[in-house]
């Protein structure tokens, strides 16, 4: 199948026996592919002696994968320069170096597409009404886009009528949203945004002013991750339970995905677990020696997606801790390993002469 | 301007700064030396961290006395006093250094001001614990009256105060900080040691390592050598030069490797999931920006990884990772060292090559770097001579007397 009949057939569709089936066929024509077109690539692969065995391999487990923090280092592109239609950044705080995704149209295309496939088994085709929980400054330059920006833009296609509902100082914009609401009166809303915004800048400010807001028709998809909610002790339950208590809206729906790989983006279903779709999957690893560890158990996220023709990004490892749930049986009937991220792998103590300067600069985030 | 004296309670920096210093190794100092060490060796509290166990039993009065030997015939009959005002600003990641850098200046009778890193660390605050109690006892007060202890969060005004009351500057912990209090202004007659970025590796004469009765006692020191400070000391080897032939270094590289994988999996020191991330991150780096091919060698666990370069020029010596990532050379002669060595090198551990031809290598093609050769096992061994200084000299000042 080629990823547009695979795009066809549904997102959620296949068994695991076929669905591994194709992601071998496909996932070694990328390695192939990129191992032509990418010298950086090329050179690791002849580094650990896989281009002399033939770029082939029978398992998506036993097939290299690049470490995301490449992308922080090099330029790891399989396209010649002019045709770089996006360039995404990873959101990194200042000083950190951040990781760089070269994009053409083929590949942007191929993105774009997945994504609807994915939404579309969770919203249906129809564009909605759509609330962004966010300012409109995030996607002013729209040259180079922060992973804020471009999820926003990613995700504005499934909406209609977008209102951003917060203004440039980060407030609600209650009379916006109830004019929003009262001009949408039947159909289901759309609502959008990372999910720190979400709770600081909708939830807390909702409850705040006590605004006589009814979202019992939204449906809410966030990303981001939880970090800063950990801190305030709100795990995704709790969120749920919060924002149903202040606007009704009982359809929510997290995801996880990152800018390596946009596109393959991992929705909460039913279970409660991120699901994979049919063009990508998660193996979890064990760092202590990268072998593969059985659903279950905590180690380190691998993603694979057969979606990246434009950099080598098919297969990465990243720096999230990770179980796999389940396969093929969730609940909401939606095929496909679903699992829960951990965390990211906490940072090594650093011990040494090394500068004394950089690190207590680091350690203190200046 | 807000720096925090740690130890000793009370000390006022302007009446520490007008003080006379001590005679060199005088019975005072070796005392309170001898003290903190009697101190580290029986607390159990230290047992958990070897490099202190290390130090402490460097600063046994047996040890000292040996210094002090080899300090007084090296100065004959000329009169070499401590300098004055030490001011020494320790790395931030190896706790030890700070303690020999200190008791070196303190023993040639120097008043010292050490500063010590703003992170919080178990380990340090631990032995400055002792070092205050020690310090607090009636017996040390010519010691407690000439040193402190201070904490501050990098702070040009306040290193611009303590190095203009200082005769000498003492500055470790990397190229960017000598850089950045560099900056700062020193007296015009103020001296400065400075300790910059280092690369360390061991070289291995094949046949001898294949040859060695002992292999298992061997790896257990390079070992040490490497994993102690997580292969972030500036003298853990961070590569292994082969001496010999293709045959015969293939053949000890499977054992050694082997063997170190398996002690490694014994030890499990300072393993960390992130560690084994980034290893990955540097071998890949390394194999996008070589010239030449290069070969990453994959091992059973993350504990080793290695990258076997075809040419010296290939050798990244500013990746630094740590936790057991090991460039490897082989070279079939020691002369073709000459190629490998720069000024950045600093220490080479070494087994399986005799005295007599490492001597002669240095003799012969005087390289620019290298500091120390020492056998596998002692990288980390703390010497009074440390990146080419003398410290017990640097730390004094001659009185040139020629009245007859």
């Amino acid at each position: 199948m080629t990823l547009d009949e695979l795009l066809g057939v549904g997102p959620y569709s296949l068994p695991r026996r076929e669905k591994q089936a194709l992601l071998v066929e496909h996932l070694n024509a990328l390695t192939a592919h990129h191992a032509a077109r990418c010298r950086p690539y090329r050179r690791i692969l002849d580094a650990y002696g896989y281009r002399d065995k033939g770029l082939s391999w029978a398992a998506v487990e036993e097939m290299p994968y690049l470490p995301i923090g490449l992308f922080k280092e090099f330029a790891l592109k399989s396209i010649p320069d002019g045709d770089v239609i996006k360039t995404l950044t990873s959101s990194g705080t200042t000083g950190q170096k951040v990781s760089r995704i070269f994009l053409d149209k083929e590949t942007s295309r191929r993105q774009t597409r997945a994504l609807s496939a994915i939404m579309q088994d969770f919203i249906g085709g129809k564009r909605l009404p759509m609330l962004i929980i966010d300012t409109p400054n995030v996607i002013k330059d729209r040259t180079l886009f922060s992973a804020r920006g471009a999820g926003i833009l990613g995700l504005s296609n499934f909406g209609r009528d977008h209102l951003y509902v917060l203004d440039d100082h980060m407030r609600l914009k209650v009379d916006d949203l109830k004019k929003f609401l009262l001009a949408h009166p039947d159909e289901p809303i759309l609502l959008f945004g990372f999910t720190f915004m979400v709770w600081q800048h909708f939830y807390e400010e909702l409850k705040a002013t006590s605004a006589d807001i009814d979202l019992t028709r939204g449906v809410l998809i966030h990303s981001g991750g939880w970090k800063k909610l950990t801190d305030k002790s709100v795990d995704n339950a709790a969120f749920k339970k919060a924002l149903r208590a202040v606007c009704g809206i009982t359809r929510i729906h997290n995801f996880y995905g990152m800018v390596e790989q946009i596109g393959s983006i991992y929705m909460e279903g039913d279970s409660g677990y991120f699901q994979t779709p049919v063009f990508s999957d998660i193996i979890i690893r064990d760092p202590y020696d990268w072998s593969v560890l059985p659903a279950g158990r905590e180690g380190v996220i691998e993603l694979v997606s057969i979606l990246p023709l434009s950099y080598p990004g098919h297969a990465l490892l990243t720096e999230d801790l990770g179980r796999v749930v389940g396969e093929d049986d969730s609940p909401d009937g939606r095929r496909g390993k679903y699992f829960e991220v951990l965390g990211r792998v906490p940072k090594a103590e650093i011990r040494g002469c090394s500068d004394t300067y950089a690190e207590e600069a680091a350690a203190r985030g200046v | 301007m807000e720096y925090k004296i740690i130890a000793p309670k009370g000390t006022d920096i302007d009446t520490l700064a007008s003080r006379r210093v001590l005679p060199p190794f005088a019975e005072p100092v070796l005392a309170f030396v001898d003290a903190v060490s009697a101190r580290i060796l029986k607390d159990p509290r230290f047992k958990q961290y070897p490099e202190l166990m290390a130090m402490a039993f460097w600063m046994r009065r047996g040890n000292i006395v040996k210094l002090k030997a080899d300090f007084e015939s090296k100065r004959g009959s000329r009169a070499w006093l401590g300098r004055g005002v030490v001011f020494h600003i320790a790395p931030a990641n190896v706790d030890t250094i700070f303690v020999y850098s200190w008791f070196l200046s303190m023993l040639v009778g120097n008043i010292n001001i050490v500063r010590v890193s703003s992170q919080a660390d178990e380990q340090l605050d631990i032995l400055l614990g002792v070092i205050n109690e020690i310090a607090r006892e009636s017996t040390h007060t010519e010691v407690r009256d000439r040193f402190a202890i201070v904490r501050y969060e990098h702070n040009d005004e306040i290193t611009g105060y303590f190095s203009s009351l200082c005769h000498t500057r003492v500055i470790w912990g990397g190229d960017e900080t000598i850089r950045k209090i560099r900056a700062v202004a020193l007296g015009p007659s103020a001296t400065e040691l400075v300790f910059a970025d280092k690369f360390s590796f061991a070289l291995v004469g094949a046949r001898g390592f294949l040859d060695h009765d002992n292999k298992d006692r061997l790896i257990e020191q390079f070992y040490n050598d490497s994993y102690w400070f997580n292969q972030k000391a500036c003298s853990s080897p961070r590569m292994v030069v082969w001496v010999g032939e293709e045959s015969t270094v293939n053949d000890a590289r499977g054992v050694f490797w082997s063997l170190l994988e398996t002690l490694a999996e014994k030890k499990r020191l300072g393993f960390a999931p992130a560690l084994a991330i980034n290893k990955l991150i540097a071998e890949c780096s390394v194999a996008i920006g070589a010239k030449d091919l290069v070969t990453i060698e994959r091992h059973r666990t993350s504990l080793v990884n290695r990258v076997i370069l075809q040419s010296a020029a290939d050798i990244n010596r500013e990746l630094q990772c740590g936790g057991g990532l090991f460039y490897e050379l082989r070279i079939d002669s020691l002369d073709r060292l000459a190629d490998i060595v720069r000024d950045k090198d600093q220490t080479i551990v070494t087994c399986g090559i005799n005295r007599a031809d490492l001597a002669d290598f240095v003799r012969t093609t005087r390289p620019a770097g290298v500091s120390r050769i020492v056998p596998f096992g002692e990288a980390l061994t703390f010497s009074a001579v440390w990146d080419g200084y003398d410290l017990l000299r640097e730390f004094c000042r001659e009185v040139d007397i020629t009245v007859r």
